[in-house]
């Protein structure tokens, strides 16, 4: 282990030395401080409660490289990850690094920043420095803390107050092969929307090549009062990638925030998902759907945090499993004694549809307030049997209904997504993606009411 | 309304009392002498003595697990006794042999060990402290061929029995407690259900414990043989005291094929004042195996006592369409901890799991429910279904649920809900509309909150277990 | 058209299904009427081969073939059609793609061509007219969210699109209003035809009044035990079953 950890702490003096020193002195200390943090804790195990089913040794032993350079990649490419029919501002980062020339930011109304954060620390280093790293703990999550010691680009957001987005904006993230190197990534997201503001994110991870690189991604997300945020997570890197992000949403009163999390790629995925409701009257809704197919281990850890009072809270994940996949479902809800008339639904279902595939799903209620309304529920098995006989008995076939009733699964968690056009790329990559892994090319498109 | 709600909940603990016995108590300490000295104080064969040092030397390793939501002071193990019995003839031919201070003391609990007095359906082992002082109908069991006695007298007078399954199902080395208790357990019950029998009556073990300064470190061991049939039942409590008191079982079951142990329990160990001073430290390891195919355990536990709960009854589900359940209520007042849930293993084909906990937090209680489901990869076919309910009252307690499920084939189904909520304004508004004062309507509300668990125990246990949560079916508040 | 011949059958190790004989005509309207828990929905369910329920004895011929020996969908595609008592709900599938996937294959299955959405969509549409449901309907997930009575006009317009040889209705009157009793009705009387029949499971007197049975039958604890035209309908409504019941007891 502590090679591993001397391998990112000579990374650490390469990346301080080259390229990583246009930041403010303060983030120099906030990344040192991280750096002694992660030094600390190294790399989880699965003796961790945390990491109980999610085994990163692979990740651990890889020596993931800083890139400084950028890689040069196709519009075409770029093109093909942008959602369908609909116009929008595209930030494109490749490796971890702004690709203007892949980046669609004209019109961009006055007052609203979209800029990569090496870019912004000028003009807005008074916002970056009141909220960067400050709802989101390093202290306990290794990834978390490698990802602030690399503290380097990433995507900022600010939403002036009052002011609506009207298009969605698209921070596409790609990952390339470079030279025979394994890419490190540990991009940085800042999103503030102030109050009354209005905003729809869809944020994409791509690869372009089948190269083992690494995401390690940390987004932070603050909703002030009054604001509505959505946040379209579309994970879809290779199959040899390992993707980790840490999401972590701060509500404020009567804030909306919305986020879906797609996670079809990666040879491992971890979500860490977290929304502190830190404000009365505030309404979180966060759901995902993964298809876990081959070997891939995709792990989603939520958690709810309600802390004030009258503030509903909805969680819907859908799991679709085959081959050898493995999926990690921990969900926790956690009400503070002043939360009181806190509504919260947690669900967990999984759909298994191979004899290989696991599910280890833990849903947890803390719950300290008594005038409350919590559930959650948890359900892993095959296909729902009275569902296919009914599709049975009016005429369809065993292998139609199976493929019916997984676009139905899917189309559920779907459903969630507000903004029409970010759902319709979502359906579209959902089927997709059942169509080439089952084999199946005869589903259904979603639809949906 | 707050007030009566407690009041309900809270009722003064009623089993308090001291007995004023002589005892042989062995000074403070653990080493392996004093594991010795307990094995040959019970002249206990070789292998046994053996058995329990090698527990001892396991429990030295190991440490005292802390993964639990449970917060208490640390607990040191060398000042505590591990032996107390009280002193009588060292063997008892008749009940009319045991002191009548003990006689009285259990008569005082509600438990009477005069055979003409019980309900004849009913055969009691008594535990007073760490030993067995009473087991009735003994004779009319024989006439059966069932076996039901102390753990001690089963050492002595079966030893291949006791040889054969004890550890079988909780290994000396399973865990802390587990392995401390295998190192120094002074008696418990014993019971043995041959082929093809139906045990005609309930057979109970009532625990008490009495000395201070005392652990209570007793161990059960229920076999039931091939098409054999069991209902048990367990009660227990414990003078009020100051201090806090360890109380560290173990409990193994096991099913053979086509048989069935069903296994209750209602667990009143004093839980301390309302500033959670004094109680008993409850650290319990339960675990059956259902061994053969077409077997069944079923476990419910009505948890109302001790200051900290630990325990976690489970089911190996080894056999083919093999059975477990769990069915719990447990309730939390005051200063009460309590971090208790199941294991449901399914490792055979088509077995099945049903596990219905009910929590109630009042006070400053905390009250969890932690549960595993796993189904292997063989285990095709099977199922669980999970229902786990939570009430709060007041807003100074709380209620937790960490229930892991890990499915490993797609031919099995797991089903999991959970839920929290207050008690509801709505059912005691409509109650009261209908002429139910408040009192009776939160009685009924709680009392139909637990009914799916209270309707698994046996008649006389269920009845006791509504008193317990200051519920009476009458509609009079206790 | 179907010919039941004393079949037995288990529910959870239950026998439910005591001996059922029963012929069905083509063009013929059989309605089947008894107590709650008496077995109706057991028989219709068997009919189209749910997989709960295990036949320990009988057979059924389905235009001569072995009725028994199908699957679910192969029956559908034969033509048996059960409109259900319970529908079920199935979320994120929508209405109409299942509709069209069902009818597709059964066309398949007969040799036609396929329909394409747009053939589908207006087919959909002229039948959704028959029992007057609206076309936000199309797209919801099949019966999610449905009322009762939403649920029966939706099995009813499955039943138009699908054309069936045999219908089974069990209790699609329950739970409609009387408006929609009518349409429903009707539904079924306008897709009646000599060559079709139908088999309706119900309660009560009321449907009887508009799609007219030609034979009425009593089911009791897994038994027909009585027969006859439609005034036995008329008979049962006037005095519930226990007239049957005691001339059953006065018969042994
Ligand atoms: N899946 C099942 N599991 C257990 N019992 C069942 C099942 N299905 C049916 N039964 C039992 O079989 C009996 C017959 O049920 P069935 O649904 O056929 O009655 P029915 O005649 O349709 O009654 P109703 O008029 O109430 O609809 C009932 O006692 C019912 O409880
Ligand atoms: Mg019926």
């Amino acid at each position: 282990m502590s090679e591993v950890k001397n391998h990112y702490v000579s990374e650490f003096q390469t990346f301080e030395k080259n390229g990583a020193n246009k930041a403010p002195a303060w983030v120099h200390d906030v990344r040192k401080n991280a750096l002694s943090v992660f030094n600390e804790l190294g790399f989880p195990t699965t003796k961790q409660e945390d990491w109980k089913y999610t085994n990163v040794t692979p990740i651990a032993k890889g020596s993931f490289k800083y890139s400084s350079a950028p890689v040069q990649i196709g519009p075409d490419v770029v093109k093909s990850f942008l959602v369908e029919g609909t116009d929008q501002f595209v930030m494109t980062f490749v490796n971890g690094h702004l690709a203007p020339e892949h980046s669609q930011l004209s019109g961009i109304p006055n007052g609203i920043v979209v800029s990569n954060l090496i870019g912004a620390y000028s003009g807005h280093g008074n916002i970056i420095r009141e909220y960067l790293s400050k709802y989101v703990k390093h202290q306990k999550n290794p990834f978390t803390a490698l990802n602030t010691a690399f503290i380097n680009d990433g995507a900022f957001v600010h939403v002036p107050a009052n002011v609506a987005v009207e298009k969605p904006i698209h921070l596409l993230f790609i990952s390339t092969k470079k030279e025979s190197d394994q890419i490190a990534s540990h991009i940085r997201n800042l999103i503030v929307v102030e109050e009354g503001a209005k905003v729809n994110f869809v944020v994409s991870y791509r690869s372009v090549g089948d190269h083992t690189n690494l995401t390690n991604v940390v987004t932070e997300i603050v909703a002030k009062k009054n604001s509505l945020v959505e946040v379209v997570k579309v994970q879809k890197e290779n199959e040899s990638a390992f993707h980790v992000e840490n999401l972590h949403a701060h509500q404020h009163e009567t804030s909306d925030v919305r986020i879906f999390s797609l996670a079809i790629g990666g040879a491992i995925a971890r979500n860490d998902m977290s929304v502190i409701i830190d404000g009365e009257a505030a309404e979180c809704n966060l759901n995902g759907l993964y298809i876990v197919t081959g070997e891939q281990l995709i792990d989603h850890h939520t958690f709810m945090h309600h802390i004030h009072p009258n503030c509903p809270s909805h969680e819907l994940f859908k799991g679709i499993l085959t081959d050898h996949g493995r999926a990690v479902f921990n969900g926790k809800v956690y009400v503070e004694p002043e939360a009181q008339k806190t509504d919260s639904k947690q669900t967990n279902r999984n759909l298994l549809l191979s004899d290989t595939a696991i599910v280890d799903t833990k849903p947890e209620l803390e719950i300290f307030a008594d005038d409350v309304k919590c559930t959650h529920g948890a359900a892993v098995g095959g296909m729902n049997e009275s569902h296919s006989f009914y599709l049975k008995t009016r005429g369809i076939t065993e292998e139609s209904a199976k493929g019916i009733l997984t676009v139905g699964f899917a189309a559920e968690a779907t459903a969630k997504i507000v903004h029409p056009a970010l759902r319709h790329h979502v359906d579209l990559m959902v089927v997709d993606h059942l169509r080439s892994k089952l084999g199946t090319a005869n589903l259904p498109d979603i639809v949906h009411a | 309304m707050a007030e009566t709600i407690e009041e309900l909940v809270g009722k003064e603990y009623k089993y308090g009392f001291t007995t004023d016995i002589e005892a042989d108590t062995i000074p403070p300490g653990l080493s392996e002498d004093v594991v010795r000295t307990i094995s040959k104080k019970k002249n206990e064969p070789e292998w046994l003595t053996e058995w329990r040092l090698k527990a001892y030397r396991a429990w030295l390793t190991m440490e005292e697990p802390h993964w639990s939501n449970l917060k208490y002071p640390p607990i040191n193990y060398q000042s505590l006794s591990y032996y107390s019995a009280p002193k009588q003839a060292k063997k008892l031919n008749s009940l009319n042999e045991v002191d009548p201070i003990l006689l009285e003391t259990y008569e005082k609990l509600g438990i009477s060990l005069t055979e003409q007095k019980r309900l004849s359906g009913i055969a009691v082992d008594a535990v007073f402290d760490s030993v067995s002082v009473a087991t009735t109908f003994k004779e009319t069991l024989k006439e059966k061929g069932i076996i039901f006695c102390s753990f001690s007298d089963a050492v002595q007078e079966h030893p291949d029995l006791v040889k054969k399954y004890l550890g079988s199902v909780v290994p000396y080395s399973d865990n802390f407690f587990a392995a401390l208790n295998s190192a120094v357990f002074s008696d418990g019950s014993f019971c043995y259900i041959p082929k093809g029998v139906r045990c005609p009556m309930e057979l109970s073990t009532y625990f008490r414990i009495n000395a201070s300064n005392t652990g209570q470190f007793e161990r059960t061991l229920i076999i039931a043989d091939e098409g054999a049939y069991v209902s048990y039942l367990e009660g227990c409590t414990a003078p009020m005291r100051d201090e806090n008191q360890l109380h560290a079982a173990v409990v193994e079951l096991i099913a053979l094929e086509k048989a069935e142990v069903k296994y209750s329990t209602v667990q009143n160990w004093y839980a301390g004042d309302k500033d959670g001073k004094g109680g008993i430290y409850n650290f319990v390891t339960k675990r059956g195996k259902c061994a053969g195919a077409y077997s069944k355990i079923s476990w419910t536990q009505v948890e109302t006592g001790s200051a900290i709960t630990w325990k976690y009854p489970s089911v190996i589900l080894l056999g083919d369409n093999s059975i477990g359940e769990f069915y719990s209520v447990a309730v939390v007042n005051n200063r009460q901890d309590a971090d208790t849930g199941t294991k449901m293993q399914h490792i055979g084909k088509n077995t099945r799991s049903t596990i219905v906990s009910k929590g109630i937090s009042a006070g400053r209680g905390n009250n969890t429910y932690r549960g595993l489901v796993n189904i292997g990869k063989n285990a095709t076919n099977s199922r669980n279904y999970t229902q786990c309910d939570s009430m709060l009252i007041g807003n100074k307690c709380s209620a937790n649920t960490f229930p892991y499920i890990e499915v490993k084939n797609s031919t099995s189904s797991v089903e999991h809900e959970a839920s929290t909520s207050k008690i509801g304004e709505d059912q005691i508004f409509y109650c009261k509309q209908r002429g139910i004062n408040t009192e009776n309507a939160i009685s009924m509300i709680i009392n139909g909150f637990a009914k799916e668990v209270f309707k698994n125990l046996p008649m006389e246990f269920a009845v006791e277990a509504q008193k317990l949560l200051g519920i009476s079916l009458e509609g009079s508040v206790g | 058209m179907i010919e039941i011949k004393n079949l037995h059958a288990k529910v959870a190790g239950r026998e439910i299904l005591k001996g059922i004989n029963l012929n069905v005509k083509a063009g013929e309207v059989h309605a089947i009427m008894g107590p709650n828990g008496s077995g109706k929905s057991t028989l219709a369910q068997v009919l189209s081969g749910h997989p709960a329920y295990e036949v320990t004895d009988g057979h059924v011929l389905f235009e001569g073939q072995d009725l028994l020996d199908m699957e679910p969908e192969k029956r559908a595609h034969a033509g048996v059609f059960l409109a259900f008592q319970y529908p079920v709900e199935i979320p994120g599938v929508s209405n109409s793609y299942f509709l069209k996937a069902g009818l597709n294959e059964i066309r398949k299955s007969r040799g036609e061509e396929e329909l394409d959405s747009m053939q589908f969509l207006k087919l959909l549409k002229e039948k959704m007219k028959i029992v007057e449901m609206d076309s936000s309907f199309i797209n919801r997930p099949v019966n999610e969210g449905f009322s009762g009575g939403e649920k029966k006009r939706n099995e009813i317009l499955q039943m138009a699109v699908l054309e069936p040889k045999l219908a089974i209705l069990d209790e699609t009157d329950s739970g409609l209003d009387i408006d929609a009793l009518k349409i429903v009705a009707e539904g079924v009387n306008k897709l009646k035809s000599p060559k079709n029949a139908t088999i309706v499971v119900t309660h009560y007197q009321r449907l009887l009044n508009y799609i007219v049975p030609d034979f009425v039958h009593v089911l009791v604890n897994g038994r027909i035990v009585k027969s006859g035209g439609k005034e036995l309908a008329l008979e049962l409504e006037a005095n519930g079953y226990d007239f049957i019941k005691e001339e059953l007891l006065q018969s042994v």
